[in-house]
């Protein structure tokens, strides 16, 4: 053994590493410059195609701006000759024009129509390394051009940062615009904001099914009792399902067994109870003379996560479905609530209560370890929910006085509102795909 | 074997020096934090920078592995300081001595008659003051220019790099790709755009001269 260790300090003695090693174990906080022209019009006579082009790319502007992650440079400081406007090819474009105003990122593309129907062509390059990364051709009624701008914000996502986009994705939340609960939705970036409820009454806890492209929600119906709906987004109606024995705080929908977890208080106190997808109490999976609240399932749904006051305070703990064990996995704070496990599986983030007495989001492992504040110093943040693709999590803050809708990266870094109405906004719900 | 133990023999008596094997800007390390212990009822602080922070000029570059954290003393600080205000005079009297280059390229410098550096002299050149901060330059410089959004992934990409003697960038390859376009690229991109660095101080231009860079992106600690 002595011989070896030996031998080997002579060989690292004799052949030291002549190569020069510089770790690079950090990025820039900066966002990434990118510089979205106007599509050209083929037509400019038409009112349509120049109308189009105007929603195509103000829609991928904000997409981008509103991600965080993207620097999207004003296009009053482009300086690119008009006359090579039309250039969309790597090897046509003078990439020096946008080397001068800091462009990394160059969208380019044309828009032309056959009867109603639009064709745009969109490039994606890169200044840097002055090469094409992608190119797409969406072709669509006039009606589309938000829907045709989101998916090349993906593949636009895709191609710069390696991550799927989540520009087609929805939020339900519950709004409050006049002094009553209600259920709404925007697109992601904010826009299309939209009232689903007119019950003028508390609603509550939306959950997204991913299969049917359904939102559950509580509320109380017309006799005042608790009852579990089903929106259903595609059809735009809303389905009465079973009435509830008490309000529900937080609803989860599993789509492998199709079932709901929810809290109920049944039998005295909250607790959880495993339900059909018709809202039919099933099973009762803790049993405990303390509160049971907040559960939320695993995406492969053999667990949950869950607070439970059972130690003294609010804690977060999960339980495995199938044995039923239950494990504690927060030790700080107080308060601690709307635990949400990520699409990834990976990660739980949460609500809690520091001695500064404002409530803040964390995120920790699965197993409780690797805890970590992700908003400081900025009001009250709560109810975290996971993007889709696990890359963001949506939140509510007061930092600005009413309750807004925010996101940020999963770091806590690249923090956007989203919502700016002048009332406020909870238990925010990313759509699941 | 028996050659072997001729060598075991003969490498007994060199004492092999701490900064041979941990370089020595691994006591100097500023961004290494202590441990605070985190009282009870008391969540951690955020990791969230509250301001834009300054590009991490300070960051410790290991040369083979990752050095273990090490709390800075004040004593080693004092050493640090004057480590450092020693090795910037020199390499100041480096700059103003350094020979202007007749030609961009090492390949045609006036260097080029010196020959080939020993392994002791690598190795001497590669634990110097002067290549610790000139990497710790371009190590800052490099992470300035790269733009990399994901937190928790565990791509790593190599890229070598040959410099000249002003900086540039003569020769530049994918050692190991990630597997992964879009991280490749903005390790590519940042290289790119890093391109010229400062030149290097007069005393390294030899080892430059035959040997590579290579930067490690790792993706999984950003």
């Amino acid at each position: 053994m002595k011989w070896s260790i030996g031998l080997f300090i002579i060989f690292l003695w004799t052949s030291p590493q002549a190569k020069i090693y510089i770790d690079i174990d950090q990025s820039s906080s900066r966002a990434f410059p990118i510089a979205i022209v106007t599509p050209t019009v083929k037509n400019t006579q038409d009112k349509d195609l120049a109308e189009v082009s105007e929603v195509f790319i103000d829609t991928l502007r904000r997409d981008l701006r509103v991600m965080g992650v993207f620097d999207v440079i004003s296009p009053k400081g482009f300086i690119e000759p008009q006359k090579e406007a039309g250039l969309l090819k790597a090897s046509e474009i003078n990439f020096d024009h946008w080397k001068k105003i800091e462009a990394q990122g160059l969208v380019k593309g044309e828009i032309k129509n056959v009867a109603d129907t639009f064709v745009i062509e969109m490039y994606l390059h890169d200044v840097t390394l002055q090469k094409q990364l992608t190119a797409k051709r969406y072709v669509g009624k006039k009606d589309q051009a938000r829907e045709m701008a989101h998916r090349f914000g993906n593949a636009v996502v895709h191609a710069l940062i390696g991550e799927q986009g989540v520009f087609d994705t929805q939020i339900a939340f519950i709004c409050n615009p006049k002094g009553k609960k209600e259920l709404c939705m925007m697109s992601f970036n904010g826009w299309n904001y939209r009232k689903i409820t007119d019950y003028k009454n508390i609603v509550l806890s939306p959950a997204w099914d991913p299969l049917t492209n359904s939102i559950y929600f509580t509320a109380f119906n017309k006799k005042e009792k608790p009852q579990l709906y089903l929106y259903q987004i595609d059809r735009k109606k809303i389905l009465s399902l079973t009435s509830l024995p008490g309000m529900v705080i937080g609803l989860s929908f599993d789509p492998v067994s199709k079932n709901i977890i929810s809290a109920l208080t049944k039998d005295g106190n909250s607790e959880i109870y495993l339900l059909n997808r018709y809202g039919d109490a099933i099973k009762r999976l803790t049993n405990h003379r303390k509160i049971d609240v907040s559960a939320s399932y695993s995406p492969d749904g053999k667990e949950m996560v869950f607070v439970s006051d059972r130690d003294g305070s609010e804690q977060v703990y999960k339980m495995n479905l199938e044995s039923q064990k239950v494990t504690r996995l927060t030790f700080k704070g107080t308060n601690n609530a709307s635990p949400a496990w990520s699409p990834k599986g990976d990660k739980i983030a949460f609500s809690g209560m520091d001695t500064d007495r404002k409530v803040d989001i964390f995120v920790m492992n699965t197993d409780g370890s690797n805890l970590k504040r992700l908003t400081y110093d900025t009001g009250h943040n709560e109810d975290p929910t996971w993007a889709p693709d696990g890359n963001f999590i949506a939140f509510t803050s007061n930092r600005t006085g009413k309750s807004q809708i925010y996101m940020m990266r999963p770091n806590g870094k690249m923090q956007t509102q989203l919502t700016f109405k002048p009332w406020d906004h909870f238990m925010p719900a990313w759509e699941r795909k | 074997m028996i050659a072997c133990f001729i060598l075991w023999i003969q490498a007994k008596p060199i004492k092999i020096k701490k900064s041979h094997i941990i370089p020595a800007h691994v006591v100097w390390a500023p961004t290494v934090k202590s441990k605070q212990k985190t009282p009870e009822h008391k969540l951690p602080p955020p990791d969230v920078p509250r301001t834009k922070p300054e590009p991490p000029k300070e960051k410790a570059v290991s040369l083979e592995k990752k050095p273990l954290p090490k709390t800075p003393k004040k004593e080693e600080e004092e050493d640090r300081k004057k480590q450092l205000a020693d090795a910037l005079a020199q390499i100041k009297q480096q700059i103003d001595d350094r020979p202007i280059p007749k030609d961009d390229n090492f390949a045609s410098g006036p260097e080029d008659k010196a020959g080939t550096l020993t392994s002791e002299q690598i190795a001497s050149l590669q634990s110097s003051p002067a290549m610790d901060i000139y990497k710790n330059d371009i190590q800052a410089i490099i992470i300035n220019n790269f733009l990399w959004y994901q937190s928790d992934t565990h791509w790593v990409t190599k890229i070598e790099i040959k410099l000249a003697s002003d900086g540039r960038i003569v020769d530049a390859n994918v050692l190991e790709s990630s597997g992964n376009i879009s991280f490749d690229q903005a390790t590519i991109r940042a290289v790119k755009k890093s391109s010229p660095f400062p030149p290097p101080p007069a005393t390294l231009i030899p080892l430059f001269k035959q040997e590579t860079i290579v930067f490690a992106f790792r993706g999984s600690q950003l």
